[in-house]
């Protein structure tokens, strides 16, 4: 059993200005595996500003990362020959946010699925090239007639996203990073696009890294979930436990937060400011940690059970993390 | 095949556009075509008597030294035109190159070609174009051309680069470099045809700009001596007091067809504004 | 008792060059003070047609085509720019969707607070001091923010401004257009218990539009399913959650996720027709690959639940839904 995907420490930080520069630590060190003995739907969860968009783009390599190690089949992404880095661009993809953006106006959507085809050398000739767009169609449910042809503006945000699945698809790829692939399709057609992924991990043994701020399609969707706050790890583990019995106190603002859309369910009513703002005691999110151990700080994470490991003093008698690679303390399914 | 037909179907439904170019080509083929017409040597010095008020045989009278304003008129404007195009399409050319390299590299390279276009911004084109043009001894109409260029390709520069920027962000760009497309396909074959109205509004916006300059120029006695023009025209129409003689046949005509000129410039520019403006194009 | 917003037969369309689309089709509902309604549907339903055509907003090519919109008993309908313009903000005030990005970056809060009142000639002359506080109290917000921009205020923080300017002239009706729909979860609870308290004290009514379930089962008492154009359920809260008539319905509420156990989610399948030249009949059934022409009626279920009851695809995704709730392994 090896690592598909490894990384080791991986940060990053944004620096800006010419004359007097300004550092954003987005990232703060963090080492996560995919493993390629069994596939693994993995969700980073947090707000905007959490750092999870820049963790699925620093392992991703479209950003470059600032410190730590990336390695693709065993091999560090920063040594790697040009063999190899085709086969890791091939072989992680990713899926974005907007369904809108990602098309380029000017061409008609076929585009998007035709270059990639040309571009890696999957198919020779004309004909090989449509039969192998039209099964990718095929594959995400969508009709290669009532899609092919057609400008952007032409379709709906459900089918444009789900022709980026398809895109990814196409290339076969090992892993797929997707990035908040349903936050701004509507409510109603977010479901066929969640199961359309959680297709590629159980028929085509495809990993998938789920970045999301909904707690409920995570739940739905990942095995395992990473929850993010302040470019920090607050809390990971099984969905079952991370999400149903959170431990930290921002896990647990966060799912009570989610709407639920049951009328039995109300929120509670809360007095006054719930915001992390007013919550933050002595620089900690959660009122428990009374120390002059600010959150830019780096903290300790502790193993709250075996697949549940937290950064809060809150589990401070459980013992500390000896494995630094979160996914050491994930659920894996056969 | 529908791209073309769609970008027909565009231009035809903006009023402006229609309008301007339908203008721009009449000023052309005026030129053009109407120089078939006559006899060059109606444009010669002495060709008729001096200042004679429009008649039969000179439809637009005659100057001070004799010429045949119609047909002074007839063969300058295509000469101006040249000017202004070579102008624009060479400044144009660099500018949207130069944005591209900077807006897309990043860098030193941008820092440079930024401080490039502002210093040029900053400096009083006609200034130094006064200060080439009078070190140059004879100018024709393609140097003058060359010579504009240098101080028309900011504009371009600075819109190209612009909107490299915010395109480098797109997502689109970003799928593009997934789908293992490298750096100058990106700038050719992503970029560049959604920046094509922005070029072209650059594009009329510049000839404007050029000929206008050219016309300063020449106005001043700077410009090609050799060749008519419409600068030209008017530089002799100034020399000889033709405005307080109350010789209007001889600097109205100039005057009005570089009106139309200009008149079909913006409603081309207008136009092309309103098809590469999002906001504008997303009308029910 | 006396509904303070009544709508009948609504229609709006918009007239292109292709024919004219039908953006909201012979919709009707009344809302009674302090009643809270959510307007729920797919991006193009018509759901924010028709908050623009309640706040006479609606620009052309939007044309009212008939119906009565009745606000405290005045037919808004019938009014002419200057007597809305009155209305608006009095009466029935809107929380545009996006509403935070349109404060103006330059003015402080506290101006853009006092433009809606004087433009309404209200001068508050000694009292504005008392005033200003308490709205900004109402909404959570310390006084303190009327002297800031709005940069420096968060996003929760801005919404709530917006909250505050639209109940500034205490309206009867709120109308609340995806209050939330950019903020993270914890601040959009923020802001729609915000709502919710300010539309409590008010006794107004309020229509929160959005496409989210989870936020109308929070907030809602009543809620209208908009499907291309029509609506096509109402009913209340629990009518809608607990016994959903419509297949449509049915199927928004199935494809919902939920965290009580891992199943497979079920989408709606197909698309929303386009609602150009849409012919008469059930929109839901061409959806489904079924027809049926025949005008579909407007039917009640029980006392104060309505459905468009088609009888071609009433009992579509019935069957499936037993085994919806199947666990995975």
């Amino acid at each position: 059993m090896g690592s598909l995907l490894e990384a080791k420490q991986v940060s990053k930080e944004y620096i800006s200005g010419t004359f007097i520069k300004k550092r954003n630590l987005a990232l703060k060190p963090i080492s996560f595996s995919i493993s390629d003995d069994s596939p693994s739907i993995t969700a980073i969860a947090g707000e905007s500003g959490s750092g999870k968009t820049t963790f699925a783009r620093v392992i991703a390599g479209i950003l470059d990362k600032s410190s730590g190690s990336l390695r693709y089949k065993d091999k560090d992404i920063n040594q790697m020959n040009s063999e190899d880095i085709l086969s890791f661009k091939k072989e992680v993809q990713t899926i974005f946010q907007d369904p809108f953006e990602v098309y380029n106006p000017f061409y008609k959507v076929d585009h998007v699925l035709t270059t990639p085809i040309k571009k890696f050398g999957l198919a020779e000739n004309k004909s090989d090239i449509d039969k192998m767009i039209i099964s990718a169609l095929e594959e995400v449910g969508l009709r290669p007639d009532e899609t092919l042809g057609r400008y952007p503006h032409q379709l709906s945000g459900g089918q444009r996203q789900r022709i980026m699945v398809a895109r990814a698809f196409l290339l076969r790829p090992k892993i797929i990073i997707a990035d908040e692939p349903v936050s701004m399709v509507d409510a109603s057609l977010r479901a066929t696009i969640l199961e359309e992924i959680k297709k590629l991990r159980e028929i085509h043994n495809i990993s998938v890294v789920y970045i999301t701020h909904d707690l409920t399609t995570a739940y739905q969707v990942a095995d395992n979930i990473i929850v993010l706050y302040k470019g920090q790890v607050v809390e990971a583990g099984d969905v079952e436990n991370v999400i149903n019995k959170p431990v930290h106190p921002y896990t647990q603002l966060l799912t009570d937060c989610v709407p639920r859309p049951d009328p039995d369910q109300k929120w509670s009513k809360t007095s006054g400011d719930i915001t992390l703002e007013s919550r933050i005691i002595n620089g900690c999110i959660c009122a428990f940690c009374n120390l002059n151990e600010s959150v830019e700080s780096d903290r300790k994470i502790y193993e709250f059970n075996k697949k549940q490991i937290v950064s809060c003093k809150v589990a401070e008698k459980k013992k500390i993390c000896t494995n630094e690679d979160i996914s050491a303390y994930f659920t894996k399914k056969k | 095949m529908d791209k073309s037909k769609l970008l027909l179907s565009t231009i035809l439904n903006s009023r402006l556009l229609t309008t301007g170019i339908i203008l721009f080509l009449f000023v052309s083929l005026f030129g053009v075509v109407g120089g078939w017409f006559i006899d060059p040597e109606m444009a010669d010095v002495g060709a008729g008597y001096p200042s004679q008020p429009p008649s039969w045989e000179h439809w637009l009278g005659t100057d001070q030294q004799g010429r045949d304003v119609l047909s002074d008129l007839l063969l300058g404007t295509p000469q101006t035109l040249k000017i202004g195009l070579i102008a624009a399409f060479v400044g144009v050319g660099i500018g949207t190159i130069f944005g591209f390299v900077g807006g897309y590299f990043g860098g030193k390279i941008d820092v440079l070609i930024r401080l490039l276009s502002d210093v040029f911004m900053t400096i009083p084109g006609l200034l130094i174009l006064i200060v080439i043009a009078s070190l140059l001894d004879i100018v024709s109409t393609t140097l003058l051309g060359f010579v504009i260029a240098t101080f028309g390709w900011m504009g371009a520069c600075r819109v190209t680069r612009a909107q490299v920027l915010t395109m480098r962000e797109r997502a689109y760009v970003q799928v593009a470099k997934l789908n293992g497309v490298n750096d100058f396909e990106i700038i050719f074959k992503e970029m560049l045809p959604n920046l094509l109205p922005f070029i072209a509004a650059s594009l009329t916006g510049a000839t404007a700009g050029a000929v206008l300059a050219s016309l300063g120029l020449s106005a001043l006695g700077l410009g090609p001596q050799n060749e008519p023009s419409i600068g030209l025209t008017i530089y002799w129409a100034l020399h000889y007091g033709a405005l307080i003689r109350e010789l209007w046949w001889w600097f109205m005509p100039p005057v009005v067809v570089m009106i139309l000129l200009f008149l079909s410039l913006f409603l081309i520019t207008a136009g092309l504004d309103q098809i590469a403006n999002p906001r504008l194009k997303d009308k029910i | 008792m006396q509904p303070i917003l009544d709508i009948k037969n609504l229609k709006v369309y918009y007239h292109t060059s292709q024919g004219p689309v039908k953006a909201v089709e012979d919709v009707s509902f009344s809302l009674e003070p302090g009643e809270r309604m959510g307007l729920v549907g797919e991006s193009g339903s018509g759901k924010s047609t028709i908050a623009l055509a309640l706040m006479k907003a609606h620009k052309y090519p939007a044309n009212i085509e008939s119906g009565d919109i009745i606000v405290d008993s005045i037919n808004i309908v019938d009014l002419n720019e200057e007597e809305m313009r009155k209305t608006r903000l009095n009466n029935i005030s809107m929380i545009p969707q996006g509403a935070m990005n349109s404060l103006n970056p330059v003015k402080r809060i506290k101006p853009q607070v006092i433009d809606a009142l004087t433009d309404h000639g209200i001068k508050l002359r000694d009292k504005e001091e008392k005033f200003l506080s308490e709205l900004m109290e109402s909404v959570g917000l310390s006084k303190d923010v009327l002297k800031l921009y709005p940069h420096e205020l968060s996003g929760g923080m801005k919404q709530r401004v917006c909250i505050a300017i639209s109940i500034s002239m205490k309206p009867k009706v709120i109308i609340a257009d995806e209050p939330t729909s950019a903020l993270d979860v914890i601040v959009q609870r923020q802001v729609m218990e915000t709502l919710y308290e300010v539309q409590e004290q008010l006794g107004a009514a309020c229509i929160l539009i959005g496409h989210d379930m989870g936020l109308m089962a929070q907030f809602a008492d009543k809620i209208g399913i908009m499907y291309a154009g029509k609506m096509v359920e109402f009913g209340s809260v629990s009518d809608i959650f607990k016994n959903p008539q419509h297949p449509y319905t049915r199927l928004l509420i199935d494809s919902l996720p939920d965290t009580s156990g891992k199943r497979d989610l079920i989408g709606i399948p197909g698309i929303p027709p386009s609602l150009l030249n849409l012919a008469d009949g059930c929109s839901f059934c061409l959806r489904i690959g079924k027809k049926n022409t025949k005008k579909v009626p407007w039917v009640k279920v029980t006392a104060g639940h309505f459905i468009q009851k088609c009888l071609t695809c009433i009992d579509y995704g019935l069957r499936k839904k037993a085994t919806t709730k199947r666990t995975r392994k």
